[in-house]
């Protein structure tokens, strides 16, 4: 299996400790577009989420034709969109048209979506989000695969459930970045009994997200590096886990430190050699393209750069 | 008085042609060049599409876009993309729709807090966002 690298997810936030103009974060994510097809990576993904004060990235499909004009060879994934917050025509007639002005280079991630804010926003019940996945996901994988040209769509997985609901489909897996590889053997278990009751012939690998950093020098970079990985694991920690019921805030605070310290353990960080042999490991489990999240919250332009040119040194490492 | 060249229709548009046209509009000294989509012939993108424009010329884009038939909230957040990406070179033209998506349109660009009763909510009980009447016509899932 030929291993892939994809730069991303690209979240495109003003953070409190380091903020920017949003006009100048989308400059730099198109640059960052650029150096990304300079060096060779399969594609640059982005993520969706809506109504965060950070200004984080709610339209995936418009950023994506933004990169698509920019650049010539480079493809554009969407990891992932929110899908039972969008209706499948928008999601559809947004895709096909795009990806025919991208000739070829736009693939759709689409995922359940977690954040009650947001399904509050967009008048649907969080409740619901599992039964219009099962209504809205057939209709758009048959959008994609009719469409000239056809549109991969991969489904976001942080769970077996979703990814029995994929399986039986048969399509493939975007795997979230905080699952371990013993919790994505259990998955992808899941995921192919639940293909084969269904009588679907699954595809052979599947699509995965790490949060990777390539450094020389570790004791230099850590320092610069934990702010905006620390406001990152914060911000999804307590997206997906609010406060219980009558818990203090103490204690909801303290339960989220612990989770924080628990995904930030899943960070992939070391020289290129290092980082390389790391990811083979998950190739070996049957994934066949790594999107390495490099940017957490607004890294500075220098580490960042530095980051990503290391990873790209990691990609010529892992194709070759 | 200013001239813009378009609305370039994007149904079955490849995208050298559409590049064509778009630098032909800068040869020729217009303003701004335009796409429209056709969502009721499936053909959506009208922003991303603008977006993508704006990073082959110079000149402002424009984008017809068919307004009514998805959430107006999505909407402006295409606008917003197309706009920063664009580095406020968009322009854009609503076909269609009705006063409150508009309304809510206006009120999301302008930055204003959205109460959330400002904004249309499914029924109590819905286990899918109604799509009947004009008010909820943006609500395209069924």
């Amino acid at each position: 299996m030929t291993l892939r690298l994809g730069l991303g997810v690209f979240g495109m936030q003003s953070v409190p400790q380091r903020p920017d103009h949003h006009v100048k974060l989308y400059r730099d994510l198109l640059e960052d577009a650029e150096l990304a097809e300079a060096l060779g990576f399969e594609g640059i993904w982005l993520s969706e989420h809506h109504f965060w004060f950070d200004g984080y990235c709610p339209a995936d499909i418009a950023a994506a034709g933004a990169i698509l004009g920019r650049t010539k060879r480079l493809g554009v994934g969407t990891g992932v969109m929110l899908l039972p917050m969008h209706s499948v025509e928008k999601v559809a007639g947004d895709a096909t048209t795009i990806a025919r002005l991208g000739e070829g280079r736009l693939t759709l991630g689409v995922a359940l979506g977690y954040r009650d804010a947001e399904f509050d926003g967009f008048g649907v019940r969080r409740k619901d989000r599992g039964k219009l996945m099962d209504s809205m996901l057939p209709r758009l994988a048959s959008a994609c695969r009719t469409a000239d040209p056809a549109v991969p769509l991969y489904v976001g997985v942080a769970s077996a459930v979703a990814a029995q609901r994929a399986g039986r489909l048969g399509l493939p897996l975007f795997a979230d970045s905080t699952m371990n590889p013993a919790e994505l053997r259990q998955m992808l278990d899941a995921y192919n009994d639940a293909a084969s009751a269904a009588g679907v012939t699954p595809p052979a690998s599947h699509a995965l997200q790490r949060d990777v950093f390539v450094t020389d020098d570790r004791e230099r970079d850590w320092p610069r590096l934990l702010p905006e990985l620390r406001y990152m694991r914060l911000q999804y920690g307590g997206w997906s886990f609010p406060p219980e019921p009558a818990e203090s805030v103490q204690a909801y605070l303290s339960r989220l430190e612990s989770d924080v310290e628990a995904k930030l353990k899943n960070l992939i960080m070391g020289d290129a050699v290092e980082v390389a042999a790391r990811l083979r490991e998950f190739a070996s489990l049957g994934f066949d393209l790594i999107v390495c999240r490099s940017q957490f919250g607004n890294l500075p332009r220098d580490l960042l750069h530095s980051a990503v040119e290391g990873l790209g040194r990691v990609r010529a490492e892992v194709e070759s | 008085m200013k001239l813009g060249l378009g609305p370039i229709p994007l149904q079955g548009m490849a995208r050298h042609e559409l590049e064509r046209l778009a630098t032909a509009a800068v040869e020729a000294s217009f303003d701004s060049v335009w796409v429209a989509e056709s969502r009721s012939q499936g053909v959506g993108g009208g922003l991303a599409a603008a977006a993508l424009v704006a990073q082959l010329v110079p000149i402002r884009v424009g984008a017809l876009v068919d307004a009514g038939v998805y959430h107006p909230l999505h909407m402006a957040e295409d606008i917003a993309i197309a706009d920063l990406t664009s580095q406020g070179r968009l322009e854009v033209l609503l076909r269609g729709g009705s006063d409150e998506h508009l309304q809510v349109l206006v009120a999301a660009l302008s930055g204003a807090h959205l109460p959330r009763d400002a904004v249309p909510q499914p029924a109590p009980g819905a286990a899918h966002r109604p799509d009947v009447g004009a008010a909820a016509s943006w609500r395209a899932r069924s």
